[in-house]
């Protein structure tokens, strides 16, 4: 009877004997199965944080969306459906859901680098899984957040765009000398030779 | 040189960028200097500590998981942070 009762309920032995790191894993793996914000503390007046995730990235996508829409319209759009909002508070959201998304798809991330990390035998013991975890999260955070890396990638964006700008302009160059070709164009209402044609437009491609 | 006003929103915004972090992982402080700039502040390594610090010892936010060197700590908010946020609507 004794036995009975010092055999713990589940069969997976005292927890208290695993290490501090892998229960810390276990109780968060736990959490997370629930749901994104199960495991945090809700706000007693925060009305936006406690919608639904459906609700909360369709707030997000009217602020950040093609229609771009400012905080007023959005507080006004949700004051229809009944949620009672101020611009302050979606400027407040906005910046808070930004920030957890990105926290949120990091931790994935790092979980995902750590388990590879494990499965390889890289790493040992639930100290180390922790520890690895936790660097590779901030690695993770800071290469996201780099500043440098973001300058560079709208850098690249904006040449992109130039070149695709670029491109358009000389189509309809094109389909402009075209178009007078067909219609009988023969260089002599343009003012061209077909030589000095082909020169022009030799220019305007780059073509040397 | 951070004016007392500009520290006060300051610590606010570390506190806002902690909360965020709903993950099981705390933040170093490079990461949350990174993050607060969406706050509009770019605080130096030592400010960054010092707030940080400052808001442990009023017990918002905490180490996770405890470690020696003082470089490694990585940092979470705690109930009382939230509590905080909540009750000023911050």
């Amino acid at each position: 009877m004794e036995e009975a009762k010092k055999t713990p309920v589940g069969g997976a032995g005292p927890t208290r004997k695993l290490p501090a790191g892998a229960r810390g894993l276990q109780r968060n793996a736990r959490a997370r199965q629930v749901g994104p914000n199960s495991n945090r503390k809700v706000y007693s007046n925060s009305v936006l944080r406690n919608l639904p995730a459906a609700k909360q990235a369709e707030i997000i996508a009217h602020v950040d969306g093609p229609g771009c829409e400012s905080y007023v319209e959005t507080a006004a759009w949700l004051k229809k459906d009944g949620i009672p909002a101020t611009d302050k508070m979606i400027s407040n959201f906005r910046d808070w859901y930004l920030l957890w998304q990105k926290f949120r798809d990091t931790e994935e991330f790092a979980l995902e680098l750590t388990r590879m990390c494990r499965e390889r035998g890289w790493i040992k013991t639930a100290a180390e899984e922790r520890a690895a975890a936790q660097v590779f999260f901030n690695r993770f955070v800071l290469k996201e957040g780099d500043p440098k890396l973001w300058s560079m990638m709208e850098r690249v964006n904006l040449l992109s765009d130039k070149v695709k700008l670029e491109e358009k302009r000389l189509e309809l160059q094109l389909k402009k000398y075209r178009d007078k070709g067909d219609t009988g164009g023969n260089g002599e209402e343009s003012g061209l030779s077909a030589e000095e044609r082909e020169a022009a437009v030799k220019q305007i491609l780059g073509i040397s | 040189m951070m004016s007392h006003n500009q520290l006060e929103l300051f610590a606010a915004a570390v506190l806002k960028v902690l909360d965020a972090n709903n993950t099981q992982f705390g933040l170093t402080t490079p990461a949350i200097r990174l993050m607060v700039r969406q706050f509009g502040f770019n605080p130096s390594e030592a400010e960054t500590i010092n707030a940080l610090e400052y808001l442990a010892g009023k017990g918002f936010v905490g180490q996770t998981p405890k470690v020696l060197v003082r470089v490694n700590r990585a940092w979470k908010i705690t109930d009382e942070g939230r509590q905080y946020l909540d009750d000023y609507n911050l």
